[in-house]
């Protein structure tokens, strides 16, 4: 990294927490509770630019690199991974309209996407498919001048507070993962039916559901990139979506070991601070260890990508390692709570909460370890 | 129109603070720095200004290499251009030296400055002196603790100025110095927008060699306040649980007080 580069990265880190401190955090325990989508919060983030960061200038955003998309994300998970995990689905429907769309629908949606203006959501995961994402029953039939959508698309993230909406549907059913397309739906389409909200055991601040396409037509250009292309874009996309949970990981981490070393350093159990006892040193040590290892993986993640290489078997690694550890320090931190931990007044319940959608959404634990585990041994 | 705002980088007050033994000055070599809080007022002040009047804008600070950060925040808050003091020979000055080289700076770099703005004290040594002091070497008068510019014409500014009692509006010929006090802006972050050109903008160092300081005027040499001694001030505070009615507790107020007035 040059220096210009590390003064950025700096800059942006402590402009980031400036405004989380002021904006966000007085308001992340009341997000938690009420499970209200935070309007304003978006609202001043989208005011700050914090929509585009890795977005080019022409379009409306920063014009920085991977590492100014981590550090927002890391430092927003910090006091609200639901935020976090906002912006991350945002970010998720932008790249491959940003990517591969053509000009003109760049040039009808590029700009009031990297400032936020308007929300996207990404619509790959369906009620019947989750991890086999090649197998959704989504469908677009090709007619003259449009496409017609059909089928149902659950755990949107952004779903019922979004502009546009990147859905991937089945434009040949007999090409498996080779007939898979991805399509702009704007929010106004009649055929769009926005569904229920869920009510999530965490990232309760983040606005999650499930919308269903019926006889929803689209015109010819809202195909975004080439026809029968679309599941390559979205493992694509999938990779940045990793890329992105590794760094909420790690801003969960972070605040896990903060408020467990501050809690550890003030609380006297037999005459001294629980922080002087090996026990309670053994967790603050493998949280420290934990994110030593995940910032390790991240930033080298990040370089490559950043290089323009292929990312997919580290992120995977990275996805798996910082989730779990993620779920662990927020544990940790409970039990060094002890009684306190499971209370809500506390934060770090919120944590684990938080945390445990981690190790399942954008490619769960278990699908990644056959990805590493087959990689591995062919 | 020309604004120069100087801006100290301090330690960031909402963490550890250690004191050297040895100096009896603040320990700064571990700590996390922020830009002085009042310097932010007075960024802010200049911001407005640039806006309001076009006026060209440079901020200036004095201190090791790091305070660079500093001013690439002041880069990306929308100041045009950025001034580094750095010199080994100025470590150690006092605000007697470093009210010399600042000017000094100033003379240099902007030779026909309309308006010096600084924070009314940094919230690390407080004491106040360095916008009253470039002032004084500059030979310009100097107005304290303002809040708001709300004209400027005709070669005057009209300032609003806290006093002890309320506030004053003061009329003052330019240039001139104004330390700034408490205004009534938002928190003015930065836009994600202006980190990358700030990040990559070029600032200027000046050194001993380059304002054409005398060795013996700066520094350590330069400066002759010592601190003699330092003590922490003692908090003791006792709570008084008071129960009964609101006619009860209000006697049992009263006599308190009139008995800690007695004591002290």
């Amino acid at each position: 990294m040059n220096q210009p580069e590390c003064i950025q990265n700096e800059l942006l880190r402590k402009t980031v927490r400036q405004f989380i401190e002021n904006e966000i955090e007085p308001h992340a325990k009341e997000m938690d509770l009420t499970g209200e989508f935070p309007w304003q919060v978006i609202k001043k983030m989208a005011k700050l630019g914090m929509f585009g960061v890795a977005i080019d200038e022409s379009w409306g955003g920063a014009g920085m690199n991977a590492d100014a998309e981590v550090i927002v994300l890391e430092e927003l998970a910090r006091s609200s991974a639901s935020v976090a995990l906002t912006l991350d689905a945002h970010n998720l429907a932008l790249y491959p309209i940003y990517h591969h769309a053509d000009e003109a629908l760049k040039k009808r949606v590029m700009k009031s996407l990297a400032t936020g203006e308007k929300l996207c959501a990404f619509g790959l995961t369906e009620p019947g498919c989750g991890s086999d994402a090649a197998n959704i029953q989504c469908t677009a039939v090709k007619k003259q001048d449009h496409y017609v959508l059909n089928g149902q698309k659950a755990w949107l993230t952004n779903f019922s507070v979004s502009d546009y909406y990147v859905i991937a549907a089945k434009t040949d059913r007999s090409a498996g993962a080779r007939g898979v397309s991805l399509f702009l739906v704007e929010r106004d389409n009649p055929g769009l039916h926005i569904g229920q909200e869920e009510d999530k055991f965490g990232m309760r601040g983040s606005n999650t559901g499930e919308i269903t396409l019926e006889n929803c037509e689209i015109p010819l250009e809202n195909l975004i990139g080439i026809e029968n292309k679309g599941f390559a874009y979205a493992m694509e996309t999938l990779d940045i979506g990793r890329m992105a949970i590794g760094a909420i990981a790690i801003g969960i981490i972070v605040r896990a070991l903060e408020e467990a070393k501050a809690y550890a350093q003030q609380r006297a159990a037999f005459g001294k601070p629980i922080a002087k006892y090996q026990a309670v040193q053994f967790m603050i040590a493998d949280m420290e260890i934990n994110l030593f290892a995940s910032r390790t993986m991240l930033r080298n993640v990040v370089a490559k990508r950043n290089r323009g290489e292929n990312i997919t078997q580290d992120v995977a690694k990275l996805k798996v390692f910082s989730s779990e550890a993620a779920t662990k320090a927020a544990l940790d931190a409970i039990q060094i709570f002890g009684g306190n931990g499971y209370s809500k007044e506390y934060p770090v319940e919120r944590l684990m909460r938080d945390a445990k959608l981690l190790e399942i959404g954008e490619g769960t634990t278990q699908i990644l370890r056959m990805l590493i585990g087959a990689n591995t041994l062919r | 129109m020309k604004i120069v705002v100087l801006v100290k980088q301090v330690p960031d007050l909402s963490g550890d603070i250690k004191i050297d033994p040895k100096t009896k000055n603040l320990d700064r070599r571990d700590s996390s720095v922020v830009i002085n809080p009042y310097d932010l007022q007075a960024l802010t002040l200049a911001l407005q200004l640039k806006q309001q009047f076009n006026a060209e804008t440079c901020a200036i600070s004095m201190g090791p290499q790091k305070a660079e950060m500093a001013l690439y925040e002041c880069l990306a808050m929308g100041i045009d251009e950025a001034v580094l003091i750095s010199d080994r020979a100025f470590v150690g000055s006092d605000t007697l030296a470093t009210t010399l080289i600042i000017a000094q700076a100033i003379r240099k770099k902007i030779p026909d400055v309309t308006m010096i703005l600084c924070g009314k004290h940094a919230v690390d040594a407080e004491t106040g002196i360095v916008g009253p002091g470039v002032a004084e070497r500059m030979g310009l008068p100097c107005v304290s603790n303002v809040c708001e510019c709300p004209e400027i014409k005709n070669g005057k500014a009209r300032v609003r100025r806290q006093s002890d009692t309320g506030y004053q509006t003061v009329s003052c010929a330019l240039p001139a110095v104004f330390t700034i006090a408490e205004t009534s802006s938002e928190p003015n972050y930065i836009h994600m927008n202006n980190i990358k050109k700030a990040s990559n903008a070029h600032i200027e160092t000046m050194t001993l060699a380059s304002l054409q300081l005398e060795r013996s005027k700066v520094g350590i040499e330069g400066s002759p306040t010592v601190v003699g001694s330092l003590n922490l001030v003692e908090m003791n505070k006792e709570t008084v649980m008071l129960t009964g009615d609101q006619k009860e507790a209000a006697c049992r107020i009263a006599a308190l007080l009139q008995k800690t007035a007695k004591g002290v």
